[in-house]
């Protein structure tokens, strides 16, 4: 039984009942969790043992006899695939706290939802329980919409009350697929267990029939949680309204949820039909339109925040490619090749929309506004927050070098061969991306400058380690894609039982 | 030892003789307060559930004539019990916030409660009848208690009339099941002898029809539902609760011992009963939601999701199997401690607020914390959002629908279908309360008083209902043992 996992979990919660306390500022006691949770997860990355793979750290607890109404455990582990999760979670954590101001409105309660935010997503990573699974993701996003809600700009309430249901009942949808799932799944007893699972179930040994309806809800469900095209709607205007550590929060980590769960559940148990009519099918349909509609109606922002949560629904698409390509090899070793692209991406794309919004946060905090045709030439008074904007524009584009790259183009790789036809349509899609986030770079640092920067004194930012924090592991992913592939093929292997 | 004297071993006749002396006190001396009498039953009921404890065994062995001990009735009692106790707790707060209630106040609830653990016992149609008519004819009164308010008033007189037809619809009932036998028993355990073989005629099956009427006016089902908003509107909020949990759980007990194995539980005329339970679910759930979205008043509202609450634990219950009876009870329990928890809150909103409008309630969370965080954990609860107690009740319904593809009757999809789509819009409604307290600034910005002991109880619920919510075993230890040891085969 190893404890690091929960510790994680437990970090933050002892932090979030600490701040009513009122002992130390709210802001530096949910520093020190994130400190602490980050070095534990380096940890976790450091005794990590390859030669051994699967899962590790891992702490079970029985919750109910064998036989029991709910066979529930108190199950934690990591293995290749959601330990870099787990550590995009923790920097994710940490740069959101570090980027958030010691005197907002009502900080205690900000800041223990903030940390409740992440203890709910380091639970929903690394729990292999499908009832904490589900249920942590949950209590991560009881605090994003409050957040949205007290700390939102915008239209807040509504825009809060629409993120609310649209993402309850696409998590009720989830919950009647895995329900699905529990029932078709033929082990003995039936199990919410993830490793039981892996272990008792092989190829085929759920029907095709029940398979394809189980996938159906369990894309919906988790095609809401990630904004799938047409269950995008919520994403856009929340990621606009929220402040920058909520929008951090979700987009970066809370919504690879839905990537993650296809990737444990659906890639190794649920086989799909091929060809005209069948559900596979569908999905690459609704991933093209998520790139190269969300693409265009990209483009056609004029506020740098809605273009950002726009951007970031896109880049969910070239996810959900990288797991159609593993559906359509299905438990065969070419589905590798893209599911680990798709770990890459995940962490890739987290960091940098995160650093995305927080920049985005620190220019809506200097001007009032984030529209585009207000802003501009904003070069000339804050060299260093374009620096940074611009190493996160081109990391979210996928320019060689950083970590979304080298996940991209694993996708593109492996889902060539599967289906050709959406991999155009989605390097296409690249070159949108290019066009939308060079014009806002364009607009807002380089054209001639607008009456509001030029009337106003506006400050540099001076705390660059947040942001140093998020740039650091993306280059390094980059420039060497091994430190995550390295124990996520062997896991994605195992996973599919190859 | 004869029957006589085991009439006195039982928990109802304690309790009963201990509501008595406590009337006969309370009458010959004028000047006690009310709050030491809610001290008095409190302790009343604190004893009762020892003695149930200690009664069991001695009980169990009787072959059951008129009342029968086994796990379910065990499970029932202590489950009315638990709900009188905290009633009684927000009673006693009430009443030191209002100071309008008299004494009878705290002793009327027990006569309720004696009804509510004799109809757990029922082992005879007239046994389950004087002990339903004792419990509605104690709330009478207590629904009416502010006589001078016209909203009381009203909601006395519709429970009145809508109880006295509920009645009216059980007699008839049982006056069909009386004569379909040619010896005349009312007895549960001879008629399901008299009943297996050959199979009972039609007329039984419309006194099932009938007796489900009489009972789907207790568990406020659809089409039988029009009195719970306006009664648990203008009901004292401390009765509102008795009223909101007992009388839905009577309504279940009574459910299972009569459908789960008990008499109607022919292969006959089980399939009938679980096609009915099945649309009366799908239609309290779907009505239940879409009026409780436009409600204002939280009692209200409560009313509303009581109905839709109906619908789920019907879902869960229409397979007619010891699954189902499991899924029920589980939700009947974290149902208990959710609504008890709203409820208190609600009484002192409305109290130190002036009233139990959603715009009391806006941004109560600026104003007292604890209150605010309480409601949103109940609300949550109630919604069925995970880590909370209410997730493993859903949850558990759901369970309960799936597992019956399985078995026997009906493919539940459809209703399963229904169920999801309420679940989801019955978040909208929860949410309201929760967008007021939190979302929105107060009027006033005055922080409220509130003692000690109330943050207590809301910290206790609060943590049972998280507690439950991750582990539930403890609950299910119980559930399951109520279901093994059920008087009747499953």
């Amino acid at each position: 039984m190893n404890l690091l996992p929960v510790l994680m979990i437990f970090v933050p919660v002892l932090a979030a009942l600490l701040i009513p306390l009122g002992l130390f500022s709210p802001r530096r006691v949910s520093l020190w969790a994130g400190g602490i949770n980050l070095i534990i997860a380096l940890k976790m990355y450091w005794m990590y043992q390859l030669d051994v793979g699967g899962y590790q750290f891992v702490t079970r607890i029985p919750l109910s006899g064998v036989h029991a109404f709910f066979p529930i455990s108190l199950h934690f582990g990591v293995d290749g695939i959601s330990l870099p999760l787990v550590l995009l979670t923790a920097i994710v954590t940490l740069a959101a706290v570090a980027v958030s101001s010691e005197n907002i409105r009502r900080a205690k309660e900000f800041y223990i939802y903030l940390l409740l935010i992440s203890a709910g997503a380091i639970g929903a990573f690394t729990a292999l329980d499908l009832f904490f699974f589900y249920g942590f993701h949950e209590v991560a996003l009881i605090p994003t919409f409050l957040m949205i809600g007290i700390w939102g700009s915008h239209d807040r309430k509504t825009v809060a009350t629409q993120i609310t249901l649209y993402l309850s009942a696409g998590s009720l949808v989830l919950l009647i697929g895995l329900l699905l799932f529990y029932f078709h799944a033929p082990t003995h007893p039936p199990t919410f267990d993830l490793v039981d699972l892996q272990q008792q179930l092989g190829a085929g040994s759920i029907p095709l029939a029940s398979s394809q309806a189980i996938f159906l809800l369990l894309l919906i469900g988790f095609g809401t949680l990630v904004s799938l095209w047409p269950f995008h709607n919520w994403a856009a205007p929340a990621y606009r309204s929220a402040p920058p550590s909520v929008a951090m929060m979700h987009a970066g980590v809370l919504k690879k949820f839905g990537i993650y769960g296809l990737l444990r559940l659906a890639e190794p148990f649920l086989p799909q039909m091929h060809g005209a009519g069948s559900y596979l099918n569908l999905l690459l349909i609704l991933l093209v339109f998520n790139v190269v509609w969300i693409g265009y109606v990209t483009i056609a922002q004029k506020d740098l925040g809605l273009m950002l949560g726009f951007s970031s629904v896109m880049h969910m698409g070239y996810l959900f490619l990288g797991i159609a390509a593993g559906l359509s090899f299905f438990r065969e070793p070419q589905a590798i090749i893209p599911l680990t692209g798709v770990v890459l991406l995940m962490v890739g794309h987290g960091l940098s929309t995160a650093l995305l919004f927080a920049l985005s946060g620190e220019i809506r905090q200097r001007l009032g506004t984030l529209n585009m045709t207000e802003i501009g030439g904003l070069a000339s008074k804050t060299p260093q927050l374009v620096l940074l904007f611009v190493i996160g524009a081109l990391a979210s584009i996928g320019v060689p070098g950083f970590a979304n790259f080298t996940g991209e183009i694993l996708i593109f790789f492996g889902s060539w061969h599967a289906s050709p036809c959406p991999t155009v349509f989605c390097i296409f899609g690249l070159i949108i991306s290019a066009i939308y986030m060079l014009r806002a770079v364009r607009n807002v640092f380089y054209a001639e400058p607008s009456q509001l920067v030029a009337s106003k004194e506006i400050k540099d930012v001076t705390v660059i380690w947040p942001y140093l924090l998020l740039i650091v592991p993306l280059l390094t992913i980059g420039f060497w894609p091994k430190t995550i592939t390295a124990m996520a093929q062997p896991s994605i292997e195992r996973l599919l039982g190859l | 030892m004869t029957a006589f004297w085991m009439v006195f071993c039982t928990p109802e006749a304690f309790l009963t003789l201990w509501a008595i002396l406590l009337l006969l006190l309370v009458s010959a001396r004028e000047n006690i307060h009310p709050r030491s009498v809610a001290t008095w039953s409190l302790m009343g009921v604190v004893l009762t559930l020892f003695l149930s404890k200690y009664t069991y065994q001695m009980l169990h062995a009787n072959p059951p004539q008129l009342y029968l001990v086994d796990g379910l009735s065990v499970f029932f009692k202590d489950y009315f019990l638990i709900t009188l106790f905290l009633v009684l707790v927000m009673g006693r707060e009430y009443i030191c916030l209002v100071e309008s209630a008299k004494n009878e106040f705290f002793i009327l609830p027990l006569f309720t409660t004696v009804g509510l653990m004799l109809l757990a016992s029922a082992a005879d149609f007239v046994t389950m009848f004087v002990a339903l008519e004792l419990v509605t004819i104690s709330l009478y009164i207590l629904v009416s208690y502010h006589r001078d308010s016209p909203g009381g008033l009203e909601a006395g007189m519709k429970y009145l009339v809508v109880g006295g037809m509920a009645t009216g619809f059980l007699v008839y009932g049982i006056a069909f099941v009386f004569g379909s036998t040619p010896t005349g028993t009312l007895n549960f355990s001879m008629l399901k002898v008299l009943w297996t073989v050959p199979e009972p005629s039609q007329v039984v099956l419309f006194a099932m029809v009938l007796i489900i009427a009489g009972i789907g006016f207790k568990i406020a089902a659809v089409p039988f539902h029009s009195w719970a908003p306006d009664v648990y509107q203008g009901a004292p909020t401390p009765v509102t609760a008795l009223l909101a949990v007992a009388s839905k759980s009577a309504g279940f007990l009574i459910l299972i011992r009569l459908f789960v194995g008990g008499v109607f539980a022919t292969p006959h005329l089980k399939p009938v009963a679980s096609d009915i339970f099945a649309w009366l679910a799908a239609a309290s759930m779907i009505l239940g939601t879409l009026a409780a979205l436009t409600q204002r008043n939280m009692k209200r509202l409560l009313g509303y999701s009581s109905i839709a609450n109906a619908g789920f634990i019907l879902m869960g219950l229409c397979d007619l199997n010891q699954c189902s009876v499991t899924s029920v009870l589980l939700y009947l329990a974290v149902y208990l401690i959710a609504l008890l928890l709203a409820f208190y809150i609600i009484t002192h909103v409305s109290v130190l607020l002036g009233g139990e409008d959603l715009r009391h309630f806006t941004g109560l969370s600026q104003r007292s914390p604890l209150l605010a965080f309480g409601m949103t954990i109940a609300m949550a609860s109630l919604a069925g959002l995970p880590p909370l107690a209410g997730f493993a009740g859903k949850l558990g319904v759901f369970v309960a629908a799936f597992s019956g593809h399985t078995g026997t009757y009906a493919d539940h999809y459809p209703l399963i279908g229904v169920g999801v789509v309420c679940a989801a819009a019955g978040l909208y409604y929860y949410l309201s309360v929760v967008r007021a307290m939190y979302w929105q600034d107060p009027p006033e910005t005055a922080t409220l008083e509130i003692s000690g002991a109330t943050c207590a109880t809301v910290l206790i619920l609060v943590a049972a209902l998280v507690v439950f919510g991750i582990w539930q075993q403890p609950l299910l230890d119980k559930i399951s043992f109520a279901v093994s040891s059920f008087h009747f085969d499953i």
